[in-house]
């Protein structure tokens, strides 16, 4: 399925960026989130996907065993959705602070020289 | 476990010394004094007698790669030790009484002290990656030294110019060090030298041989690199006598010596150090006797005797290394003294031009004295130090196979100039009918004079008493260079023989130049420095390089950095797709749809991307932020499946709850945010619309290639191997995350702090601003 | 958000979703939880209550400020990798310790655990402090001259 997946992925980043290329304040939030998602997803399926085996080791056994997903981009991602919320909050700030001050939700004119 | 100590007693003062500095004032001088005075002392009195068996000390520091706190003090750490802690003692009792009660003695102690351990460590490291922070330390006091009065403009531009040259020279010594210890297959120094056959066969050795080079001639001032030099001269004279004159450029020479074994069989080593070496020197002192400023003269003649050093490295030749060690000693302690001479001279009188200071025998009757012994020194006129070194380095040229002819005529050359150039600054100010000098002249105090006259008389005893004691001195020292073990004496006197002819005759001819010198200067300014524009000089070259870069670095700027945060990001994109295309290759991608039938038909992973391919049109679509953000959580939880599908139940339940929290962010920011109807050119949205779908299309063809390659094993076995056995836990996500990759998982702790202490100040501030705005307007 | 159902209801589902939370922090070396996680859910649960009773409810319900309760977290972390050094062994090296505990039996302990509550506590931090800190901002918003 990893084709499929691949595609699916190239379209959120694909969307994601034609939201950050907009004008507007709030679609550029849109396209941050999207992007992040497509990032976690992107690290899941480069590693190969595997159905249904999640890396846990059963009760009373040592080793993993048969086929399992890959327990490392597992992790990587973890920590990258946690991040990504922490990193999306403090954008929203910066932005919402942006907007206030300019009164514009135009990206075009929140810069520091030209407004 | 004295040599760590004393790099580490040396960084501990140099930390208190501006504490100190504000407390003592001048009396903080002769006080840290007492530190240097200590290393020479312990280094006369454990380390030289018994050369024999170098100290050790080796404590670990990174252990998987390779690197340790390995020092090691042979002959020739010795000798670079011997001479910079005598000369520091006396130079830190010098800016004492140099800068008298200045209010920032304590910041130049400070770079001072940061100096000089950092200079001991770069000499006795025995690891090259230790050897190389100590080296860039040097850079960096250094930069801080000449720029010491910050005020100036002039002080500001040499200290970057210094800094600029010395580092570009870092980076590349860096690079070859680390080709060196690639090819050695170790990074101790000590068992390096050992391997000049293997170095010499390996492919990569010519590279590392001329970025070693590149390194130690930016240090040390080799043409063309020389005219950082000269421009140093800014800086306070203490920092000239010891930095650079007597110490850190002789870093440079340093390496090549330390490194001389190793490198010094290379084809390229004799014509590329021999050669840059003779014209160091040769320009040097062509230069040097004929200009005005004493320190100007003096750092001209440094840069001759630098270059002097790094050909007797070069030449390839055993009489060559004797020489090297006996000019490199003879010329530390008339250097300094003489560039003590002209700092006492600048201090007392407010002048350093030679034309201006006439007859001050009398004014400065200990000053005169100094000067005139440590002139005659560098002059090598019989039973002074200078007079053995000057035949070694005959002798050496003599001897030379390589262009043997033009060596000992640039020798000639040199040594006569810079018989001129010691006569300018140690007698000419002396003698004659005094002139008026914008300050009177008198006597300073022994802070000042100690200095140099102790360096002006040394080289007396020592020329006259070098055969009785030298012997393991100088054996310990050319064979540490030569690499390897030999017995060998230095005497005053050899007999009559070609060498000695040859000392007479330079002097004979210095003493001619002497003679003419004002003619000589006079036809010069008419013609050579007339003819030839300023942009000839290196120092105009590197400026207006500089300037360049400049102006090169604001165009950019102004072209790609747009006022606006879309245009950069378009930037970005095409210069990142344009790479990313190149290196993917993608005609190397194989077609991945391969046509085994599943035995599951994955329809509920279908419908889910359908689901997310459909929530992100609506989103591109909507109109309003409350539509569009409720797509994007559609898509949120659609990627939350996904992840339970594919075995990640972890990443499942962290989506779902992340996306309740990302909701109550909307909630409390994102409604405030207006609708859109920001309008966009036609023409705007359709390119924006090929960049992302060609982003798009990157990103799919990134991930394809990614699952058909496989570069190495994955470690993801070791992770299911060992999470039980070694971590104790069936979660093998769990485990990854808090044992085996912790290190990962506490740096991103970490940034989630720096994030939520981001939104904690931002909030915090406007709170606060707004909150006294109102205060404010309502009072 | 402001019903009375709701208001009510948070008192006895928000320390039911904290004890959840502790669960999941616990189970997570052997099942799926963990600190993350775990933080995670506690800190929906802070966030519940905050946005059913206010802020400073939230706060005084809290106890803790969130900025004490991330550096404490990361703190842990911290010390939990530096506890290895001790024993002279590189940092972060996970140490082991079977421990008798009466009812459950024998159950190694291990500085990873100790790793994990503070990743726990920091995730918390973090996430009560971007909510509270946004909150307060939108409250004077909504209050002041905008």
């Amino acid at each position: 399925m990893e084709p499929f997946w691949a595609v699916v992925v190239g379209i959120m980043f694909g969307a994601g960026i034609y939201l950050m290329l907009r004008r507007n304040l709030s679609k550029l939030i849109l396209g941050l989130i999207l992007i992040s998602n497509a990032a976690n997803m992107l690290i899941m399926t480069s590693a190969g996907l595997t159905r249904d085996a999640p890396p846990m080791i059963a009760a009373g056994k040592e080793t993993l065993t048969g086929t399992y997903a890959d327990p490392l981009p597992q992790a990587l991602v973890l920590t990258a959705i946690v991040i990504g919320f922490g990193v999306l909050a403090y954008f929203l700030t910066l932005l919402q602070g942006a907007y206030k001050s300019n009164k514009s939700e135009n990206l075009d004119r929140l810069g520091g020289g030209a407004s | 476990m004295a040599l760590p100590l004393i790099v580490v007693v040396g960084l501990l003062l140099s930390c208190l010394a501006p504490t100190l500095g504000r407390l003592l004032g001048q009396k903080v001088a002769p006080l840290l004094a007492l530190f240097p005075a200590a290393v020479c002392l312990w280094l006369c009195a454990t380390v030289l007698p018994n050369l024999d068996t170098p100290l050790l000390f080796e404590a670990p520091w990174i252990p998987s790669l390779n690197m340790s706190y390995a020092f090691h003090l042979d002959g020739l750490s010795a000798l670079f030790m011997l001479f910079i802690s005598a000369i520091g003692t006396f130079i830190f009792m010098y800016a004492g009484g140099y800068l008298g009660n200045h209010p920032q003695l304590g910041r130049l102690f400070a770079f001072l002290l940061l100096f000089f351990s950092a200079m001991l460590g770069l000499v006795i490291a025995d690891d090259l990656i230790l050897l190389f922070i100590f080296w860039e330390l040097t850079s960096i006091s250094s930069f801080f030294l000449i720029g010491f009065k910050h005020e100036s403009e002039e002080a500001r531009r040499s200290a970057l110019q210094a800094l600029l040259v010395t580092g570009a020279g870092g980076l590349a010594l860096l690079a070859g060090l680390i080709l060196l210890g690639d090819i050695g297959g170790t990074y101790r120094v000590s068992e390096l030298l050992l391997r000049g056959d293997t170095f010499i066969r390996h492919p990569l050795s010519d590279a590392a041989l001329l970025l070693i080079l590149a390194g130690a001639f930016t240090k040390s001032a080799q043409f063309p690199f020389h005219f950082w030099l000269p421009g140093a001269m800014v800086a306070p004279t203490p920092i000239s006598a010891f930095l650079h004159s007597a110490t850190m450029v002789k870093a440079g020479i340093f390496l090549l010596a330390r490194l001389h074994p190793l490198l010094s069989d290379h084809l390229w080593w004799t014509p590329l150090v021999a050669g840059a070496g003779a014209i160091t020197m040769t320009y040097g002192a062509l230069r040097s006797p004929w200009e005005r400023d004493l320190k100007t003269i003096l750092a001209y003649a440094t840069v001759s005797v630098l270059g002097m050093l790094t050909m007797l490295l070069g030449l390839g030749v055993d009489k060559a290394i004797p020489a090297f060690v006996a000019v490199i000693l003879a010329h530390a302690f008339y250097k300094a003294s003489l560039f003590m001479v002209a700092g006492i001279l600048d201090h007392q009188c407010g002048t350093r031009n030679i034309d201006e200071l006439r007859g001050l025998r009398s004014a400065l009757p200990i000053t005169s004295v100094a000067a005139g012994l440590a002139a005659v020194s560098m002059m090598g006129i019989p039973p002074l130090f200078g007079f053995i070194a000057k035949e070694k380095l005959i002798e050496a040229a003599l001897k030379a196979e390589w262009y043997g002819m033009l060596m000992i005529a640039a020798v000639f050359v040199s040594a006569a100039c810079l018989t001129v150039s010691a006569w300018q600054v140690g007698f000419r100010p002396f003698r004659g009918t005094p002139k008026p000098t914008p300050k009177q002249a008198k006597e300073g105090g022994p802070l000042l004079w100690a200095g140099p006259l102790f360096f002006a008389i040394l080289p007396v005893p020592l020329g006259l008493l070098v055969s009785f004691w030298s012997g393991p001195f100088f054996s310990a020292a050319v064979g540490a260079i030569q690499g390897q073990n030999l017995e060998m004496t230095v005497k005053l006197w050899y007999g009559f023989n070609l060498a000695l002819l040859m000392s007479f005759l330079i002097l004979g001819a210095g003493v001619g130049l002497t003679l003419k010198r004002d003619k000589i200067t006079a036809y010069l300014k008419r013609t050579v420095y007339a003819k030839w524009p300023a942009a000839f000089h290196g120092a105009a070259v590197f400026q207006f390089g500089l300037k360049q870069a400049f102006a090169l670095a604001n165009a950019q700027t102004r072209i790609l950095f747009q006022d606006a945060l879309r245009h950069n990001l378009t930037f970005i994109m095409v210069v990142f797709l344009g790479l990313g295309f190149t290196i993917l290759k993608i005609t190397n991608v194989a077609w991945p749809f391969n046509p085994v039938p599943l035995d599951n038909p994955p329809l509920f992973e279908l419908m889910i991307g359908l689901v997310i391919v459909a929530a992100i049109a609506a989103a591109i679509r909507a109109q309003s932020m409350v539509v569009a953000a409720a797509c994007l959580g559609v898509v949120g939880f659609a990627v939350s499946c996904f992840f339970m599908i594919h075995g990640a139940i972890d990443l499942a339940i962290t989506q779902l709850v992340i996306e309740t929290l990302t909701v109550l962010l909307f909630v409390l920011v994102v409604h405030r945010f207006p609708d859109f109807n920001t309008k966009e050119s036609e023409l705007r949205r359709r390119f924006d619309a090929l960049l992302a779908a060609a982003s798009g299309a990157f990103m799919t063809l990134l991930i394809w290639k990614a699952d058909l390659i496989q570069l190495q094993d994955p470690i993801s076995g070791y992770f299911a191997e060992n999470s039980m056995t070694k971590g104790y836990g069936q979660n093998v996500v769990n485990v990854i995350l808090v044992d085996f990759r912790a290190l990962d998982t506490l740096g991103e702790i970490v940034v989630l702090l720096i994030a939520a202490l981001g939104v904690y100040s931002l909030t915090r501030q406007k709170l606060k601003k707004a909150k006294k705005a109102t205060e404010g307007g309502a009072a | 958000m402001n019903s009375y159902l709701i208001r009510m209801t948070v008192p006895w589902l928000c320390p039911f979703l904290l004890v959840m939370s502790i669960w999941i922090l616990l189970r997570g070396h052997n099942a799926p939880g963990g600190g993350f996680i775990g933080g995670l859910v506690a800190a929906a649960a802070i966030a519940f209550w905050c946005f059913a009773r206010g802020v400073e409810d939230a706060k005084r319900w809290m106890r803790v400020s969130p900025l004490h309760l991330m550096i404490a977290g990361v703190s842990t972390a911290l010390i939990s990798g530096l506890m290895p050094m001790f024993a002279g062994k590189p940092m972060l090296t996970a140490l082991w310790h079977k421990v008798e505990v009466p009812l459950l039996g024998k159950l190694p302990l291990g500085t990873p655990i100790l790793f994990d509550i503070g990743v726990f506590f920091a995730v918390v931090g973090v996430t009560t402090s971007i909510l509270f800190s946004l909150e307060e901002f939108e409250l004077w918003n909504r209050s002041g001259p905008s």
